[in-house]
């Protein structure tokens, strides 16, 4: 369906029945198992955002465990069926673009896919991207972006060689200057 | 009253061992002040808290530990958020254990307040903000100058020895800015500004004549003192310090009062009501709950200090009723409970600085940046269309990763060399707002509904008023402008209409006053109509004035321990 006429549907009262069919896919939950089941096709999709490259990667730091599990635990319905849905979505296009499994694509054709994903479901002007969030949850490829940042960034392969960490720094330098191929600190 | 003394009273041993020279209820950051205060001043003193206890740095089990050691790396859980939905707005797994399950107690929101707790020895001295701020006579003389409520009992003057005293003692990094409205204090050296901040400094006096940037006044200690500290920079502070380098009741106050042997404390102790003996006009003692077993127990006292905090302190006392005071304890004004104040905060606006591409910091700052109120100071300052002013808090930092994966489009190893590269300088600023006293914004018990421990749950009812709602469109607007003038882009300027009792600086439910018929204290922060029952939390403030209210809770309550002891010998309670 398509997201803008939905918003439309609840903000523009045009009709109670796109309105009731609206919230019956959205609050009903999808298969968790379906996460577990997809974990090394997550694992993929996170090292597609965050590659190993002389720093490790989003699957060294095994982001698709604290990913699944922030799915399952820490994160709205909809966005957790959004996420659901979207994996499988991510699926079937992958096979219409490249008539390939995502797992047998290369890095290239992964970054392609995940582009264009992430195009299509950029979030609407500030007003009505409010809305969105808050009827329709976020959306697939942002919550993807997200949760694959944050699992790298707090894990101690990210963080500690990702980026830079201490955990003690025992002394505030308030102004100095940035040292070459300087890292950003892990926490601020 | 004296029967229900009697009938604890069987033996007779058993009224002298539950009798102290003073009761001291809470024990956060005013309770711990009071303990300090009396015990060093030779009373045998019993501090009552209703959580559990903590033993500082040996209970503080989070302080240590790495975002990945973290189960969930620090995000709060759907169940955290449905159990907990005030307290999760303020908690992360970091900090959690030191603030209340809502779903185990419960209050009723008449309109949206947030009120955020933690019930544990050290209450929110252990995940308070840390600022510290002296009001001046242009808060204490604001009430009588514009005919709102009641005329503060005291004056600048005899605050600022106080002042003096407890800054001394709790070691308060700041820098001396000479400012009338913003009095300054006894301070160890400040936090530095990073260089955004500094160029933010430098902008703002060279823009402006009323208002000066400043390191945010903070109870860190940037040099060690009395064996505590320094401060180590890793701005995990609300998860305990186990280098005692904030100050805390657990760390300072209470191990003070302690070593003076004439400290009991006694946790898992919730004060249900004062009792009052109508014969001799005084309160003689409290009784108590224990919270696991449910038995009661009561406790006698020459003195009692209500610390149990603004909201807590206000409903013992409205629960306290007898003959002689069928409103709650000396409540014959009926202003207890009535003129809640809180900050209102996140109005602001947040500003891109491009430059300083070259530099960064080292260390995480607990600080912050602070520009003292600049608004109704002075004939110039003075504004059409609201009363009083805000101070602002902000912050410079160079955008990290959980900014930049928002705004870096693509994936792959360009996207992760964005966002794990430091990005643009930011600044936030947001006001803290003065909130007026309203006799409407109040909190009552209700008359059915009861908690875990049988006492009556409480109701909070508050709106802001026309002059908080004015000054948020002149907060959003001051802080946007001075980012311009500084040369920031990509500003966001922004009006976050958060509930009210975010800030967590609530006030005013027993105010100081000069007369007894408008007023529940009096100048000394004793009740007027009891004169053996002193209250120095926040429920005392006869306004809110903009500043961080803890350093002023702890000089009155110095103040008054000092007045409780002078009259015990006196021989007048």
């Amino acid at each position: 369906m398509n997201r803008r006429k939905a918003i439309i549907g609840l903000v523009g009262l045009t009709g109670a029945a796109t309105a009731s069919y609206f919230f019956y896919t959205q609050t009903k939950q999808e298969d968790l198992n379906q996460l577990d089941s997809n974990k090394l096709f997550i694992a993929e999709l996170a090292e597609t955002i965050i590659p190993r490259t002389t720093t490790p990667g989003a699957k060294d730091a095994k982001a698709e465990e604290i990913i699944i599990l922030w799915l399952k635990e820490c994160t709205d319905r909809k966005t957790r069926n959004n996420f659901i849905r979207g994996l499988e979505k991510l699926k079937s296009r992958c096979q219409a673009a490249f008539d390939k499994d995502f797992m047998h694509c290369s890095a290239q054709e992964r970054q392609a896919l995940l582009n264009q994903f992430e195009k299509e479901e950029k979030p609407f002007a500030p007003i009505f991207g409010k809305i969105q969030k808050k009827f329709l949850g976020t959306a697939f490829m942002p919550t993807l972006k997200e949760y694959t940042t944050k699992a790298y960034c707090t894990s101690f392969l990210g963080a500690t060689q990702g980026l830079a960490y201490v955990l003690i720094p025992s002394r505030r330098e308030a102004c100095i200057p940035l040292q070459t191929s300087q890292k950003s600190w892990a926490t601020q | 009253m004296l029967d229900t003394l009697k009938t604890i009273n069987l033996n007779g041993t058993a009224y002298k061992a539950n009798t102290y020279d003073a009761i001291v209820v809470g024990s956060g950051i005013s309770g711990g002040w009071a303990a300090k205060e009396l015990c060093e001043k030779g009373l045998k003193t019993l501090v009552l808290e209703r959580g559990r206890n903590i033993e500082h740095v040996k209970d503080y089990h989070t302080a240590f530990k790495n975002p990945w050691d973290f189960t969930h790396r620090l995000v709060n859980t759907q169940k955290d958020k449905e159990e907990c939905p005030i307290q999760s707005q303020a908690f992360d797994q970091g900090n959690k254990h030191f603030f209340v399950n809502d779903k185990e107690h419960p209050y009723i929101q008449e309109n949206p307040f947030s009120w955020v707790r933690g019930y544990h020895v050290g209450g929110r001295s252990l995940t308070w903000g840390r600022q510290c701020y002296r009001l001046s006579d242009l808060d204490f003389e604001a009430n009588l100058n514009e005919g709102i409520a009641v005329d503060w009992p005291i004056r600048y003057k005899d605050i600022a020895p106080w002042y003096d005293y407890v800054e001394k003692y709790v070691g308060i990094s700041g820098r001396k800015e000479g400012l009338s409205q913003l009095p300054d204090g006894e301070f160890l050296p400040p936090i530095d500004l990073n260089c955004i901040e500094a160029y933010f400094e430098g902008s703002v006096k060279k823009n402006y004549t009323d208002r000066v940037v400043t390191p945010s006044r903070v109870a860190n200690l940037t040099e060690a003192k009395d064996g505590r500290g320094p401060c180590q920079y890793r701005n995990l502070c609300s998860r305990g310090c186990p280098f005692s380098a904030y100050f805390s009741s657990n760390g300072v106050t209470l191990p003070a009062a302690a070593v003076t042997g004439n400290l009991t404390l006694i946790s898992n102790a919730i004060v249900a009501e004062v009792i009052y003996d109508k014969e001799k006009k005084r309160a003689i003692g409290v009784r108590v709950i224990d919270t696991i077993t449910k038995q009661e127990t009561k406790y006698f006292a020459k003195i009692i200090f209500l610390n149990a905090s603004t909201i807590a302190t206000a409903s013992i006392l409205l629960n306290s009723t007898s003959e002689a005071f069928p409103q709650g304890l000396g409540n014959s004004s009926g202003q207890v409970g009535h003129n809640l104040m809180d900050h209102f905060q996140l109005a602001g606006a947040s500003g891109i600085y491009e430059g300083f591409e070259d530099k960064y910091y080292f260390g995480r700052s607990p600080g912050s940046i602070h520009i003292p109120r600049f608004r109704n100071i002075n004939a110039e300052t003075k504004q059409k269309d609201f009363i009083r002013g805000y101070g602002i808090q902000g912050k410079g930092e160079r955008l990290s990763w959980n900014d930049l994966y928002a705004q870096t489009e693509g994936v792959g190893a360009s996207f992760k060399d964005k966002i794990t590269k430091p990005g643009p300088w930011e600044v936030w600023l947001g006001g803290w707002g003065e909130t007026l006293p309203y006799y409407d914004n109040k909190i009552t018990l209700d008359p059915v509904a009861k908690d875990n421990w049988g006492l009556p749950i409480l109701r909070i009812s508050f709106e802001y008023g026309d002059n908080e709602k004015a000054m948020r469109k002149d907060i959003k607007q001051s802080c946007k402008e001075m980012l311009e003038r500084a040369g920031f882009t990509n500003i966001n300027a922004f009006d976050y209409d958060q509930p009210p009792g975010s800030a967590v600086h609530e006030m005013g439910t027993a105010r100081m006053g000069h007369d007894p018929k408008t007023s529940v204290l009096n100048g000394n922060n004793q009740m007027h109509e009891v004169p053996n029952v002193f209250i120095t939390d926040g429920s005392c403030m006869t306004s809110s004035a903009t500043q961080n209210p803890s350093l002023t809770y702890m000089a009155l309550t110095a103040r008054a321990c000092e007045y409780a002891v002078e009259g015990l010998k006196k021989g007048l309670l």
